[in-house]
C-alpha cells in the first residue's frame, strides 16, 4: 500500500514517460512505413544490372536487420550518425534506429501483402496509361495495406516493445523514467511492476485491435 | 592510418573479447531454448486442455510474457528474484527470464502447429485406445515438430537477439563484452559493427540449419 502511494505520487512522470514511448513508437512506425515501402519498391525492378544490385542490397539489408539485435543496431546507428558529422539529438537518432529496424520487417510484411494484389490490376492500370509511381500509390499500396493491416499493427506492438531499448541512449521514455525514479527513491520493484502493467495495457489493447482487424478482413 | 587499416586494427583487439562473449551468448541461448522447449510444450499442452481453469492459467502466462517488453521483464527478474528469496547469479537470472519469455512464444507456435494436424489423427489414436497424453507425445508432437521447424528456428534467432538485452544486468555476453572492448579501443562504431556481424553470422548459421532440416523433412515425406 505504501509502495502504491509512492507510485501514485509519481504518476504524472510515469504518464509523461508513457506519452514519450507512444510518441517515439508512432514516429518510428510512420518513418518505418516509408522505409518499408521504399525497400519494396527497390525490390520490384526487373532483371537489369542496377535493379539486380538493388535487390541484392535490399536482401542483405533485411537479413542484417533481422539477424542482429536491436540493441546493437541502436548503438551502431547512434555512433554512425555521430561519425558522419550529423549533430542529431539522441531522440532523433533513436527514432531513426527504430524505424530503420522496423522498416526491414515492414518490407517483409509488404512483400506478403503484394501477393494479394492480382497482376491484372497493375496491367489494367498500365493499359489506362497511369505512370508507375501512380500505379503503386493509388492501386497497389492501398490494397496491400488493407490486407496487411493486422500485421502492421502487430509490428507497431513490436516497436512499442522494442522502444525500452532506447533508454540506453538516455531517451526519457517509460523505462528510462522508471530507471530514474528507481535511482531517486531506492525502491525498484514497484516501479518496474507499474511500467510493466502500463506496457501490458497498451500492448494487450492493441492485440485485441489486431484480432478485430483480422475478423473484419475475413468477412 | 586509413579507415580500413584502423578497422582491422580495432577488430584484432576486439575479436578475442567478442568471441568470448559469443560463447556466453551461445550458452545462454541454448540453455534458454532448452527451458523454453520444455516449458513451452507444457504450456502449449495446457492451452489444449479440456479443463478451463488450466487453459486460463496457460493463456495468462502467454499473454503476460508476450505483452510486456523483454527489457522490463529482465529488470523485474533481476530485482524480483532476490525479493522472492532466490539469490541467483545474473547469468542464471538471464537464462531463466529468457527461457520463460521464449517459452511463451514457443507455446503459441506449438499450439498453432497442433491445430494444423488433421483431427482424424487424434480420433484414430483414441480409437486404438491410446491415452490423451501418449497420443500427444507419440502421434501429434512428432508431426507438429515437422510443421513448426521454420517458425521455431525463427523464434530461436529471436532468442539469440534478445540475449543481447541481458547486458543491462551485467551478464557477460557479447553486447557486454562489446562495451568492454570499446573501453580498450575507444572506437565504438567499429566494435559494434564487429559485434553486429558476429550476431548476424550466428543467426545465419541457425537459418541455414533450419533450411537444411526442412529440406531433409521434405525428402523424407516424399
Amino acid at each position: 500500500m505504501e509502495n502504491f502511494n509512492i507510485i501514485w505520487h509519481y504518476k504524472d512522470l510515469l504518464l509523461q514517460g508513457l506519452g514519450y514511448t507512444l510518441f517515439v513508437s508512432a514516429a518510428a512506425i510512420i518513418i518505418a512505413l516509408c522505409v518499408g515501402m521504399l525497400l519494396s519498391v527497390m525490390r520490384m525492378g526487373g532483371n537489369s544490372l542496377p535493379s539486380r544490385i538493388m535487390k541484392k542490397f535490399v536482401a542483405v539489408y533485411v537479413s542484417f536487420v533481422r539477424g542482429t539485435p536491436v540493441l546493437v543496431q541502436i548503438y551502431i546507428i547512434y555512433q554512425a550518425l555521430a561519425i558522419m558529422g550529423l549533430n542529431l539529438s539522441n531522440l532523433v537518432s533513436g527514432i531513426i534506429a527504430l524505424s530503420l529496424n522496423s522498416g526491414g520487417f515492414i518490407a517483409e510484411i509488404i512483400r506478403g501483402g503484394l501477393t494479394a494484389v492480382p497482376k491484372g490490376q497493375t496491367e489494367a492500370a498500365r493499359a489506362l496509361g497511369m505512370s508507375e509511381p501512380k500505379i503503386l500509390m493509388r492501386i497497389v499500396f492501398p490494397q496491400v495495406f488493407k490486407v496487411a493491416l493486422p500485421q502492421l499493427t502487430s509490428e507497431f506492438i513490436n516497436v512499442i516493445k522494442v522502444s525500452p531499448m532506447l533508454s540506453v541512449l538516455a531517451i526519457v521514455e517509460l523505462t528510462r523514467t522508471a530507471q530514474r525514479l528507481v535511482s531517486q527513491t531506492y525502491i525498484n520493484l514497484p516501479f518496474y511492476v507499474a511500467i510493466a502493467i502500463l506496457y501490458f495495457i497498451i500492448c494487450a489493447g492493441l492485440e485485441e485491435l489486431v484480432k478485430l482487424q483480422k475478423k473484419r478482413l475475413e468477412r | 592510418m586509413s579507415f580500413f587499416d584502423e578497422f582491422i586494427h580495432v577488430a584484432e583487439i576486439a575479436l578475442p573479447l567478442l568471441l568470448q562473449g559469443l560463447g556466453a551468448t551461445a550458452a545462454i541461448s541454448v540453455l534458454s531454448i532448452i527451458i523454453a522447449m520444455i516449458l513451452g510444450s507444457a504450456v502449449g499442452y495446457m492451452c489444449l486442455s479440456a479443463n478451463k481453469a488450466v487453459e486460463l492459467i496457460a493463456r495468462a502466462f502467454i499473454k503476460i510474457f508476450r505483452c510486456t517488453p523483454f527489457m522490463v521483464q529482465v529488470y523485474l527478474a533481476y530485482y524480483g528474484l532476490p525479493a522472492l528469496g532466490l539469490n541467483v547469479s545474473a547469468f542464471s537470472t538471464g537464462v531463466i527470464i529468457l527461457g520463460l519469455y521464449t517459452a511463451a512464444y514457443t507455446a503459441v507456435i506449438l499450439e498453432s502447429g497442433v491445430s494444423a494436424i488433421p483431427k482424424g489423427q487424434f480420433e484414430a489414436a483414441y480409437a486404438m485406445g491410446m491415452s490423451r497424453f501418449s497420443t500427444m507425445v507419440r502421434i501429434i508432437f512428432p508431426q507438429t515438430l515437422k510443421i513448426i521447424v521454420p517458425s521455431l528456428t525463427g523464434q530461436f534467432v529471436q532468442t539469440v537477439k534478445d540475449s543481447s538485452i541481458l547486458s543491462i544486468i551485467t551478464v557477460a555476453e557479447m553486447t557486454m563484452m562489446t562495451k568492454e572492448a570499446i573501453g580498450i579501443t575507444f572506437s565504438p562504431l567499429f566494435v559494434y559493427i564487429c559485434a553486429g556481424v558476429l550476431y548476424w553470422a550466428l543467426n545465419l548459421v541457425i537459418e541455414f540449419a533450419s533450411k537444411g532440416i526442412e529440406k531433409h523433412n521434405n525428402r523424407v515425406a516424399i
